[in-house]
């Protein structure tokens, strides 16, 4: 790694910061803190970070507000951690510009995972010519999608679908920007989505009933497994 | 018609006398009996004008000089004088008995829309039904339209309606009258023996103040404040009732809160401490068991928080208009996946029907809903047990069974598993919060669905939890 990873944990609760910063440090990341909206955007400013973990629930603000500020000009991720049953809360951040989000209580394995997700798409990393899990793998030159090694027929929309959840390979998708991808306009009936995920998955899960590759995020949108 | 045909009928009658027989006298008579029945049945302007008519003909064409006009002596003056009173007196009973007898039909149709709405109105549960039962009346029988205004004693004055008399009801609750009149509407005090419950306002209404008609207003008005009054009372009662359930809920709560929530801290406080205080002493696989037991601790202790989350979700009431269309099938496979990785001490079986069920939810609930019966399946049966997961669309709804192969529950607890807090005398000593079924209960009813629990099943025992969600329309979001 030539240039460590630089991450800001936005989050007036000191408990998660005290077991944030040096399990990040330990990972090989340069950690910032901020206690609260002001002084996230302050220091998001002198430093320009790669990462932002963003509580939503800060003092001085709401956490979505200052998503569009800390993400600068599109060079830093912004992760957004919140609570369980605030599903239009999530999917308002998405819509902010927020990158991914990880439910509260969250295990670090998971967040160390989101992270990774994370800095496969700034810009730094060169943009990849294909996806490779365990089990899946989408070349976006050829529009070759294999599962186990053979080759899956897939219908045009089906592969937009796919390649955009590739594209974001570890990342909540939103309903929203699935539509737009696959239909040209985020308004068209969900109902559509939903029947062509399902195929999707008849076509590259082992079950469809219970994916491990294409998961669902309740009320948000869709997640392409990493591994 | 009848009048007309009678009135032909005597003057053949009569022709034919006076012609073929010479008998005037006769159909004199012939005529006064037309007249009469006449009058009888077309009231007092039909026989006049026959008995004039009849008159005319009788002078005519068959009293002396026959076809001219005249009177030759006073013995021919009986006859259409005859006639004529005849018809007038017939005429005056038959119309005073057809005013009466249309008088006693209106008085019959009043009094039964007041009878109507009166049922209507002890129906009412609340302002608004009994507001409808009003605009029905007025609007049928009244001719007038309607304001109502509650009065409750937190509340004041409120509409119930529009509000465009709004001054002219508050003026009235200002004052001591019991009606106050503006222009063309009429408010009205509604009030119970012991309290004013609230004003109605009926615009105009004018056929109302006619003195005969007072008595049906009263009788209406007496009417709605009955309802009224007991709509308020109604009220004020679930209220306390409300009140003392959430005080008895808050002590359970406390209860459970201490219990289910101290069990899980005291565990990971005993193990972090441990930790931090004998480091050195302990073997690394303690060391590693502690920690695990923290992890654990700490993962039970935010289901129980979710389920408490839950609860007051519930409790806060749940919003329709947030629901959209959800594939049950799909969020039932996802909580099957996360449930093997947590209990996989169970087998867990699943028989899917073709094809997606969707059906209107929140998609968070509704995959907590099948979280927390596959966890309370999983809790109370043995270890090495199956569990058993069926769905499909019978009907137009969704049904989603789940069946464990654990002791089964008692048929005196089978009726309040779903209660909060209800854990079976044999579940003592598990995790279980008694609050999981409750809340899939809450949840499953707020999307229009149905739970139930059957148990034991056969000779083998074990329970089934059948969940029934209606299917989304086609068209729905």
């Amino acid at each position: 790694m030539t240039k460590s990873l630089r991450v800001l944990v936005v989050d007036d609760e000191p408990a998660i910061a005290r077991v944030l910063e040096p399990v990040l440090r330990a990972r090989g990341a340069e950690v910032f803190l901020a206690a609260s909206a002001a002084e996230a955007v302050r220091v998001a400013l002198r430093e320009p970070v790669d990462i932002v973990l963003l509580d939503l629930g800060l003092p001085d603000a709401d956490g979505k507000d200052i998503i569009t500020k800390l993400r600068g000009g599109g060079e830093t991720a912004v992760i957004v951690i919140s609570a369980r049953h605030q599903e239009a809360e999530k999917v308002a951040a998405l819509d902010e510009g927020a990158d991914d989000y990880v439910n509260k209580p969250f295990v670090i394995d998971e967040l160390l995972a989101r992270i990774r997700a994370a800095q496969r798409r700034l810009p730094s990393a060169a943009a990849a010519a294909s996806l490779k899990t365990d089990k899946l793998s989408v070349d976006f030159a050829t529009r070759t999608v294999r599962i186990m090694g053979d080759e899956v027929k897939l219908s045009p929309k089906e592969y937009e679908l796919l390649r955009t959840l590739a594209e974001h390979a570890g990342q909540v998708v939103t309903h929203r920007r699935l539509l737009l991808a696959a239909w040209g306009d985020p308004a068209t009936d969900p109902q559509y989505l939903r029947s062509y995920m399902a195929l999707l998955r008849q076509k590259l899960e082992d079950d469809a009933s219970e994916p491990e590759i294409l998961l669902t995020e309740p009320g948000v949108g869709y997640r392409l497994a990493l591994g | 018609m009848l009048a007309a045909a009678l009135f032909v009928a005597a003057t053949a009658v009569a022709a034919v006398l006076a012609e073929e027989f010479a008998r005037p006298l006769s159909s004199a008579l012939a005529y006064v009996l037309g007249v009469t029945l006449i009058g009888a049945v077309g009231g007092l302007r039909l026989g006049l004008l026959c008995a004039v008519t009849a008159s005319l003909i009788y002078n005519f064409f068959i009293s002396e000089p026959t076809f001219r006009f005249a009177i030759a002596s006073a013995d021919e003056l009986v006859p259409l004088l005859a006639f004529n009173l005849c018809a007038l007196t017939s005429g005056l009973l038959a119309g005073r008995l057809n005013d009466r007898a249309r008088e006693a039909e209106a008085a019959r149709r009043r009094l039964g829309a007041l009878f109507e709405v009166s049922e209507r109105l002890q129906a009412a549960a609340d302002p608004a039904a009994i507001s409808l039962a009003v605009a029905e009346y007025a609007d049928a029988v009244l001719e007038a339209s309607h304001e109502l205004y509650t009065l409750r004693s937190s509340h004041g004055l409120t509409p119930v309606t529009t509000t465009a008399f709004a001054d002219l009801a508050a003026e009235l609750h200002g004052s001591d009258e019991p009606a106050l009149r503006r222009g063309a509407a009429l408010a009205l005090r509604l009030a119970t023996a012991d309290e004013h419950v609230g004003v109605l306002v009926l615009q105009s209404a004018a056929a109302l103040e006619a003195p005969e008609r007072r008595p049906e207003l009263d009788a209406f008005v007496n009417l709605v404040s009955i309802a009224l009054g007991r709509c308020l009372l109604l009220e004020r009662v679930s209220e306390a009732e409300l009140v003392k359930r959430s005080e008895e809920l808050k002590t359970t709560l406390l209860s459970s809160v201490s219990h289910d929530m101290r069990t899980p801290l005291a565990a990971i406080s005993a193990s972090a401490s441990s930790l931090l205080s004998f480091w050195e002493d302990l073997d690394p696989p303690v060391r590693t068991d502690l920690l695990r037991t923290i992890g654990e601790q700490g993962d039970r202790l935010n289901r129980y928080t979710e389920k408490l989350l839950g609860l007051a979700r519930l409790q806060g009431g749940l919003d329709v208009e947030q629901f959209s269309v959800v594939d049950a099938a799909e969020a039932l496979g996802a909580v099957l996946a996360r449930v093997r990785q947590a209990s996989p001490e169970h087998e867990f079986r699943k028989e899917l029907g073709p094809g997606p069920l969707l059906v209107r939810a929140d998609p968070v609930m509704l995959e907590q809903v099948f979280h927390n019966v596959l966890e309370n399946a999983a809790l109370y049966s043995p270890a090495r047990s199956a569990v058993s997961v069926r769905a499909a669309a019978e009907g137009g709804a969704a049904v989603i069974c789940v069946r464990d192969e654990g002791p089964g529950i008692p048929p005196a607890d089978l009726q309040r598993v779903f209660e909060r807090f209800t854990r079976s005398a044999s579940s003592a000593g598990r995790e279980g919060s008694g609050l999981g079924l409750s809340i899939a209960k809450g949840f499953v009813e707020a999307f229009g669905g149905g739970i139930v629990a059957r148990s034991p099943l056969g000779t083998q025992g074990g329970t089934e939890v059948a969940i029934s969600l209606p299917i989304a329309k086609d068209g729905e979001k």
